[in-house]
């Protein structure tokens, strides 16, 4: 035996994973009986039945035919760490940090941050044209959703 | 007669000056994602929920189901232009429409794409003002026991007519059910999965996690791959319309796809996708000696497959309208819009709310025809936005993603949970586990343990009344036979071959 599809093996053992901390979690509630169940009835069920589903297709990449499109290929951190990185700027520059005594810098700046974040995801980078989206992207969404949709968001710095 | 009356209804709703321009700005968006590749509507609808808040149901409901038609269209575009296709259904489309672009047809493709789109989309509409009073009606005979067996049913022809691996489905359902019953649980009162934080105290929203493993893991898959970083080079159009020959070729394609795409889309987990596919295998069965041969650039190819996967997502309009039951991840969305409206779906919105049901059905009719009318004249603006680089238009959409979550309760906390769902749905599709299923599981949870508690009270706790009612046993039946017939390996072979075709 050996693994014959990376996809399938790792995927067995994530649905294991899940499921068996799902058993836990419903677990710790009411579980009731079918006439009268309680808060964790279904969701046990649920996870028994996800964990065995993922004990069979972690079986069935061992056991299977070698699957030549099992390999898992492309994986971008580059592109995952940025697009990550851009989402936690924009919030902690539209939310700020309480705890931490960063004061809210409102949703302008929040989007110059996520445009040069992400910018950063593809190389080369074209400085010229993030500052154009930026620019641009700023004024469409300070039209859009504070002019027209009146959300109430902030999009001054909280100091100014 | 009561269909006429009922689309008089309609049509008056849906002819206001207000729900024209939703309907318009619903097809314009939608034909604008369908075109550009790399942005599904799910994402799409995902993305406008929150700006639907503010909207009346109504417009809200005929600007999302816009969006969801127009992309059918205008993912047929780039499909016919650029051998890409922009939406999962028009993958078919691109067979056949590519080639004829490349023979100097384009034009032809893409008008018999829209007017038989058109025609479907009418006939279609036809079905669900006919139909739809109909299975109302018998959705009100339906206990819980027979509400649980369908829900099962919708899971899975989802699963089973998922493109990756059975099994996988089956368990990306239940991440599905089990995340969806995360927050208050309304019978016993008792908060679960909420790791004591507030904010999840409501349940995990499913507009987060929506555009979670919808929007922000798309944008990473397509940074990832260097054709989608840059625009692309676009075949010239021609004449646009087609010939005589061309249309005679194609009628009849038209009709075949038309019918095949009304029944498959009432199907729970039918709808477009599966439509075009097995409109694709007809017609190639019916013609076989046609000349061009299929794949080398025939018109029927074209036709069947585009009228099909349109009618097909109107259609699957009905289980959702009748009976409050999703049968694609679209009609999730659309559940979801309904209840943030204060809608209740089920068999009681088309005698609770009137305006909105054949509202939103005689808009449909009206917005294809709009589709027609923006696709055909105006194709020259939408191939020109196939040459922008996705570089310029990824912060776009991210940026949408983060202000539309955030602007759901104005927390930043919504922007933490978009990441790691964003996270998630990049894992699961490098494992290769399909995110639909997921998002039906999520909507499905919380109906489908009150439908099963109340089953199960009913009959103080004995399962087997499961099966002693004829309505529910036969649907159980129906559901034991598609996995059972999905997991014979001649089949799913088969299937496989189906879904990934040439």
């Amino acid at each position: 035996m050996g693994i014959k599809s990376q996809k399938d093996f790792l995927s067995g053992l994530m649905f294991i994973a899940l499921g068996m901390a799902y058993v836990i979690g419903a677990s710790s509630y009411k579980i009731g009986s079918a006439s009268n169940m309680g808060p964790g009835y279904f969701p046990l069920l649920l996870a028994i039945l996800l964990t065995g589903i993922g004990v069979m297709v972690t079986y069935f990449s061992l056991a299977g035919e070698a699957d030549p499109e099992g390999a898992i290929t492309d994986f971008a951190p580059r592109p995952l760490i940025f697009v990550l990185a851009a989402n936690l700027v924009f919030g902690v520059l539209l939310g700020g940090l309480p705890s931490l005594g960063l004061p809210s810098f409102g949703m302008l700046v929040a989007i110059a941050g996520l445009v040069f974040v992400v910018g950063m995801a593809i190389r080369p980078m074209r400085i010229k044209e993030m500052v154009l989206t930026a620019a641009i992207l700023a004024v469409c969404c300070y039209v859009i959703f504070h002019l027209a949709l009146r959300l109430p968001v902030p999009f001054w710095p909280a100091f100014l | 007669m009561d269909l006429i009356s009922n689309l008089a209804i309609g049509f008056e709703t849906a002819l206001t000056a207000q729900s024209l321009f939703y309907a318009f700005i619903g097809c314009f968006l939608g034909t604008m994602i369908g075109v550009l590749p790399g942005l599904g509507p799910v994402a799409t609808i995902a993305m406008l929920l929150p700006i639907t808040y503010g909207l009346d149901p109504v417009s809200a409901l005929i600007m999302l189901s816009g969006i969801y038609y127009g992309a059918q269209y205008g993912g047929s575009t780039t499909a016919i232009l650029i051998n890409l296709p922009g939406e999962s259904s028009s993958v078919v489309t691109a067979l056949d429409g590519y080639q004829m672009a490349r023979n100097g047809r384009a034009g032809a493709a893409l008008s018999v794409a829209a007017l038989g789109s058109f025609f479907a989309g009418c006939v279609g509409t036809l079905i669900i003002a006919a139909f739809a009073p109909a299975m109302t009606s018998i959705a009100f005979q339906f206990g819980p026991a027979e509400y649980f067996a369908l829900m099962l049913l919708g899971v899975v022809c989802a699963v089973v007519l998922a493109t990756g691996a059975l099994l996988k489905a089956i368990g990306m359902v239940i991440i599905g059910l089990l995340l969806g019953l995360g927050g208050t649980d309304i019978t016993s009162g008792v908060t679960r999965f909420a790791f004591g934080i507030p904010e999840l105290s409501d349940g995990i929203n499913f507009t987060v996690v929506a555009m979670g493993v919808f929007g922000l893991s798309e944008v990473i898959v397509n940074l990832s791959t260097p054709q989608g970083r840059e625009g692309m080079l676009v075949n010239k159009i021609d004449r646009l319309y087609p010939t005589r020959a061309e249309v005679r070729e194609s009628m009849p394609a038209v009709l075949r796809g038309t019918f095949l795409g009304s029944i498959l889309g009432i199907l729970p987990g039918g709808g477009a996708l599966l439509s075009s596919f097995a409109s694709y295998s007809l017609e190639k069965w019916i013609a076989k000696d046609s000349v061009p041969a299929f794949g080398r650039g025939n018109i029927r190819g074209v036709a069947g497959p585009e009228s099909a996967n349109n009618a097909g997502s109107q259609t699957s309009f009905i289980p959702m309208l009748t009976l409050g039951i999703p049968s694609n991840a679209v009609m999730a969305l659309m559940i979801g819009a309904m209840m943030i409206q204060n809608i209740q779906p089920g068999p009681q919105v088309m005698s609770s709310n009137p305006q909105l049901f054949w509202g939103l059905i005689a808009s449909m009719w009206v917005g294809n025809l709009m589709l027609v009318i923006l696709n055909l004249p105006l194709i020259g603006i939408w191939v020109r936005l196939l040459t922008i680089p996705y570089r310029l238009l990824f912060p776009v959409i991210l940026l949408f993603c983060v202000i539309g979550v955030y602007s759901l309760n104005n927390s930043v906390f919504d922007i933490w949970m978009l990441m790691i769902f964003g996270v998630a749905g990049y894992v699961f599709r490098k494992l290769g586990c399909e995110c639909a299923p997921l998002l039906l599981g999520l909507i499905l949870g919380p109906m489908m343990e009150e439908y099963l508690r109340r089953a199960l009270i009913i009959s103080r706790g004995d399962w087997s009344v499961f099966l002693t009612h004829p309505i529910s046993a036969g649907l159980l039946l129906a559901s034991a036979a598609m996995i059972v017939v999905a997991s014979v390996p001649f089949i799913s072979r088969k299937r496989e071959e189906a879904f990934v075709e040439d």
